[in-house]
């Protein structure tokens, strides 16, 4: 490249350093706008190492852009507590695991580089034949596949993957990592059964957009290995209408604290009567979602009050709204989801 | 076909609505006493509901309320039997007592929640309500 050279350095967990050396001739004008303007006309960038010897020649800066960004993983880790919320990374606190296959080294670093950032635990593999392997291995939650391998290109890989997740049922996103993003490619793409394409050079916050795509929609279903509740009823009753669901979602969310409220009031005042009728309606809302849990927990209040056994009503109230808070979460997600 | 939905929650509400929609004109009311407002207007003005959707535990006047006063409103007017609105308990009440004592008062049917579209239009179509689902 110009005439110069480009290495790295990598450190499993600790992150990756890029060097490269460029050579430029001396420019004629040194001087713009009065200012001294020498850094620029020679550069090599180096972490202020390599090139110290010949700095009679080359004025050697230092630049250190990829080590600053690429924090390590402590350092990650470290980072991610402060911004719980935004954490990306983790399924119930689990490391989210990408599959990178990529035959160049150059570009595979690059990647990782990238991914590891972001607090992504890389499994890096050079062709197609080892991805099938690594997946039968270990949990994977994303591939980002190379079309141009050895042995066995991308096409083959993902249709191979596909094949073997006919069996088992599960569908873990495929993007393609293609060289010259061409119609034909895009299409061949999903035909082989991958998810989305990405053209190199890889765009750091494409990259991330695009793996957040996939985690999200997989977020829902992984968290939630026993949702609170279930959608498929009203789905059916709806006959797919998304934004209906969507409108009932969100009048839901917006309601539901509003009715718990009322609820506690009076069960604080003691109020029999209102507690029942409030019970009951949370109940009849709650039904609608196939919240079975938090369903019985609020006939279990409105029985109670029925009876005016109003002082052990406290105690399922809590359980009822941690489980309600339980329900909201679920939809929200859903909801998110989806739009 | 002319319905009324009477259900203080508007999740269940909106559901019944979407589901009843493609078999006719739905007005809705959140509790008892707009419910009956709405019944009788629509029987004064000669454009009487065919189908009611009737929740039980409401806010101001109850389902069960309501009910009576339908039945009591049509006697009175000389409508009875057939020629009376068909009315439709949904509700999440399965005891003994609601459902006998909505019989009692001459629901058609008794719907017990979750509003489920298959289970809804079966009932509908029992009481010869829709031809096909």
């Amino acid at each position: 490249m110009m005439g110069g050279s480009i290495w790295l350095e990598s450190k499993k967990g600790e992150g990756s350093t890029f060097y490269f050396e460029v050579a430029f001739k001396r420019g004629n004008r040194s001087r713009k706008h009065g200012k001294e303007n020498v850094e620029t006309d020679v550069q090599s960038v180096s972490h202020g190492t390599a090139c110290e010897e010949e700095g009679k020649n080359y004025n050697v800066l230092g630049i250190d852009i990829l080590r600053t960004k690429t924090v390590g993983r402590k350092e990650a880790d470290k980072r991610k507590k402060d911004e719980k919320n935004q954490d990306v990374s983790r399924i119930n606190g689990e490391h989210i695991k990408i599959l990178l296959a990529e035959d160049n080294p150059v570009n595979q670093e690059y990647s990782k580089v990238l991914l590891e950032r972001r607090g992504y635990e890389v499994v890096a593999v050079e062709n197609g034949r080892e991805v099938l392997k690594k997946l039968e291995e270990q949990r994977i939650d994303l591939i980002l596949l190379d079309i141009q391998m050895p042995e066995m290109d991308g096409f083959q890989t993902a249709t191979a993957i596909r094949e073997v997740e006919k069996k088992t049922g599960r569908h873990i996103p495929i993007v393609a990592v293609t060289s010259h993003a061409m119609k034909d490619d895009r299409q061949k793409c999903i035909d082989a059964g991958m998810d989305d394409y990405i053209s190199k050079p890889m765009e750091a916050n494409k990259l991330y957009s695009i793996i957040g795509k996939f985690l999200k929609e997989n977020m829902v279903e992984e968290k939630w290995l026993t949702p609170p509740a279930s959608l498929k009823r009203i789905e059916h009753s709806l006959e797919g209408n998304r934004d209906i669901l969507e409108g009932l979602l969100s009048q839901f969310i917006k309601v539901i604290p509003e009715y718990m409220m009322q609820l506690e009031g009076w069960i604080k005042s003691r109020n029999a009567d209102e507690t029942e009728k409030m019970a009951h309606k949370i109940r009849g809302t709650l039904s609608n979602f196939d919240a079975e849990t938090a369903s019985s927990l609020a006939f279990q209040i409105e029985s109670m009050a029925r009876q005016t056994k109003m002082e052990a009503v406290e105690e399922v109230f809590a359980q009822l709204e941690e489980e309600v808070g339980r329900v909201k979460e679920y939809l929200s997600d859903v909801l998110r989801k989806s739009s | 076909m002319r319905i009324l939905i009477v259900e203080d929650d508007f999740v269940s509400s909106k559901l019944l609505q979407t589901i009843l929609f493609p078999y006719g004109i739905c007005d809705v009311a959140d509790n008892g006493y707009e419910g009956l407002e709405l019944f009788r207007k629509a029987v004064k003005e000669e454009e009487p509901y065919d189908l009611i959707c009737l929740d039980i535990m409401m806010p101001e006047m109850d389902g069960q309320q309501m009910l009576k006063e339908i039945r009591g409103f049509e006697e009175i007017r000389g409508i009875t039997g057939m020629d009376g609105v068909k009315i439709i308990m949904v509700t999440a009440l399965d005891d003994f007592e609601n459902i006998s004592r909505a019989f009692r008062e001459q629901c058609e049917a008794y719907y017990i929640k979750p509003i489920d579209k298959d289970r809804l239009l079966e009932t509908l179509k029992k009481l010869n309500l829709i031809q096909d689902i």
